[in-house]
């Protein structure tokens, strides 16, 4: 008894020994005049005030570096490799790699592991063993593509260095740089596109995946079962509870569109109002058109309705297919409609979202699945149909069911190797470790600090919950 | 006994952590994100994880399968199981598209799909 409360205390007073001494390190390994040591002057630019592109791109990291530092409890310091050189392979006018990253070592039954036979990203590792596990090496190495903006490789694009978030087309290093170095501190796994673990065994990311559709955890399946879960799409989810705790802080409302007694899951526009920012309710009209060489279906509204005073007032479905997004709204809200619902024309696993520009459309306008769409034309075939759209305060967006979980991006068409290391890109706002790095993004760590939480990362000491939204 | 030792020992862990957390009392004042240089460094060498990563991306696409080329270096570790890539494609309205994906496979995949088959909103226009 006495032996195990001093062993105890002997492990409580290391673990606060150390408690956040740790410092990210970020080890410039560009040589001479290149990447980061680059000496092209350059002016300052919204607050970085590097007056070389190396020293700006250096700035950026470290920037990104302090964002997680001041985050996370670091027990143990953490290095980055760092490069900013040019990754010219496959890099023309409008393709390319801006960058990549990962956790150079995973460790599993080292001491103080948490688990046993898990696999750990090497700077996780350290911070529970208390010690540098492999001093010899980085904990993660990144490099960016800083051939991007030359003739060869995709010219239009361009990096912005600045911190404040005014990066226009161009490419915010900031963020990207935050969501590699997410990777390599654990937002990763080591599971294979076949299912299997590598050497047998799960990483910790796989310890919390889980596919509500099986009821099992991911390091609960055999491989073949694992390879299913990667595609089940909208049931593959994030297991751990600080994740889920955090959620309603994060997330808004789900979109519904409610049509007579049934709610359907809707995609969003990238134009137009926000579609959950008001409430709009009617009856629903199919729309009407003329068949020709704009749009050969009549329901396709790719031009002016021929049933307008039908649709005036009401919210009208239509089919997709033919011309763009922009046109069938644009062509709905000149029949004075409340708002739009495009129903896709392939059958897919998930609610239509349609892309596209336009600064005059002033009418919500939503995607359903080519399914859903043909239920709500068969009750508009026979009846009366009223339809509202509206945020569901029960369920946030991006969870699989009200008071459910996180869902993970598991595309049911499977791609291999852009799945489940990310969140699903149905979340709303957009999160900083959605596959699709989006351009909305602001600065902050959103849910995936609290993805750190659960993998075993702790909080600095003192901040406690007081973590700020995004 | 060990009730008076766990009493003591809570209070002296209570004002010692918080002596340690204390920012001014941490083991150095300089700033927490430091930089050295990878030439010359006596701390971290150019790294193999990374030559190995690049050679990934560089050499087009066909690295060997991950159990081939993840020989671990001691009973319980591995090198770099996982590399996370993130590519850009220009769309039709000249805007970028970026994806994370995590093998260079896939990279290659989305580098060279059809622009309407790249799962990215914003790539669906119609």
């Amino acid at each position: 008894m006495m032996r195990r409360a001093v062993v105890v205390i002997a492990l409580l007073f290391a673990a606060n020994a150390f408690a956040g001494t740790g410092r990210i390190l970020i080890v410039n390994a560009d040589r001479g005049g290149e990447g980061l040591n680059d000496p092209t002057p350059a002016a300052p630019v919204g607050g970085n005030p590097g007056t070389t592109l190396g020293a700006q791109r250096l700035n950026v990291f470290l920037a990104a570096a302090e964002r997680w530092q001041s985050s996370l409890d670091l027990k143990v310091d953490i290095l980055i490799s760092a490069r900013f050189a040019p990754i010219t392979r496959d890099c023309n006018a409008t393709s390319g790699i801006l960058g990549f990253a990962g956790a150079v070592e995973w460790r599993h039954d080292f001491p103080g592991a948490p688990r046993s036979d898990v696999w750990y990203p090497i700077a996780l590792a350290n911070q529970f063993a208390l010690t540098d596990l492999s001093p010899s090496n980085p904990d993660i190495s990144m490099q960016f593509n800083s051939a991007i903006g030359t003739s060869t490789c995709l010219s239009s694009l361009s990096w912005y260095y600045g911190l404040d978030r005014k990066h226009g087309t161009s490419s915010d290093l900031f963020v990207v740089a935050l969501h590699e170095i997410a990777h390599g501190l654990g937002i990763s796994g080591t599971t294979s596109d076949t299912g299997d673990f590598f050497q047998g065994l799960p990483s910790v990311f796989d310890t919390h995946t889980l596919d509500v559709l099986a009821g099992l955890r991911w390091d609960q399946m055999s491989p073949e079962q694992r390879r299913v879960s990667m595609t089940n799409s909208g049931s593959l989810v994030w297991g751990g509870s600080n994740v889920r705790d955090a959620m309603a802080r994060h997330l808004e409302p789900m979109v519904v569109l409610g049509v007579n007694s049934r709610d359907y899951e809707v995609g969003a526009a990238s134009f137009g109002p926000a579609a959950n920012r008001r409430f709009v309710a009617g009856r629903m009209v199919l729309a009407a058109d003329a068949a020709n060489d704009e749009g050969p279906s009549t329901t396709d509204a790719c031009t002016a309705f021929t049933n307008a005073s039908d649709v005036a007032g009401r919210i009208v479905l239509a089919d997709r297919g033919t011309c763009t997004f922009v046109t069938k709204a644009r062509n709905a809200q000149a029949a004075g409609a409340l708002a739009l619902v495009v129903a896709n024309n392939v059958e897919t696993c998930q609610p239509l979202a349609m892309g596209g520009t336009a600064d005059d459309i002033t009418i919500p306008a939503i995607g359903v699945k080519k399914s859903d769409g043909d239920e709500m034309k068969a009750q508009l075939a026979a009846a009366e149909v009223n339809a509202s759209l509206r945020a569901d305060p029960a369920r946030l967006a991006g969870t699989n069911a009200p008071g459910g979980y996180l869902r993970l991006f598991a595309p049911c068409t499977f791609d291999p190797g852009s799945s489940t290391h990310h969140w699903d890109d149905t979340a709303t706002p957009n999160l900083l470790m959605e596959p699709f790095v989006n351009g909305d993004l602001l600065h902050g760590l959103d849910l995936t600090l609290y993805q750190m939480l659960d993998i075993g990362w702790s909080l600095p000491p003192r901040s406690g919950r007081r973590i700020g939204k995004r | 006994m060990a009730r008076r030792l766990c009493i003591c020992a809570t209070i002296l862990f209570v004002a010692f952590g918080a002596l340690a957390s204390d920012r001014d009392c941490t083991r150095d004042r300089a700033p927490r994100v430091i930089v050295q240089s990878g030439e010359g460094s006596s701390v971290v060498h150019a790294p193999r994880v990374l030559r190995f990563a690049q050679d990934d991306v560089e050499a087009g696409f066909s690295p060997p399968s991950k159990a081939d080329r993840l020989k671990p270096v001691a009973t319980f570790s591995s090198q770099a199981p996982s590399i996370e890539i993130i590519v850009v494609r220009i769309g039709a309205d000249g805007k970028p598209m970026y994806a994370c994906v995590d093998s260079a496979a896939a990279a290659k995949r989305f580098l060279e799909a059809p622009l309407e088959k790249i799962n990215v909103r914003e790539a669906r226009e119609k």
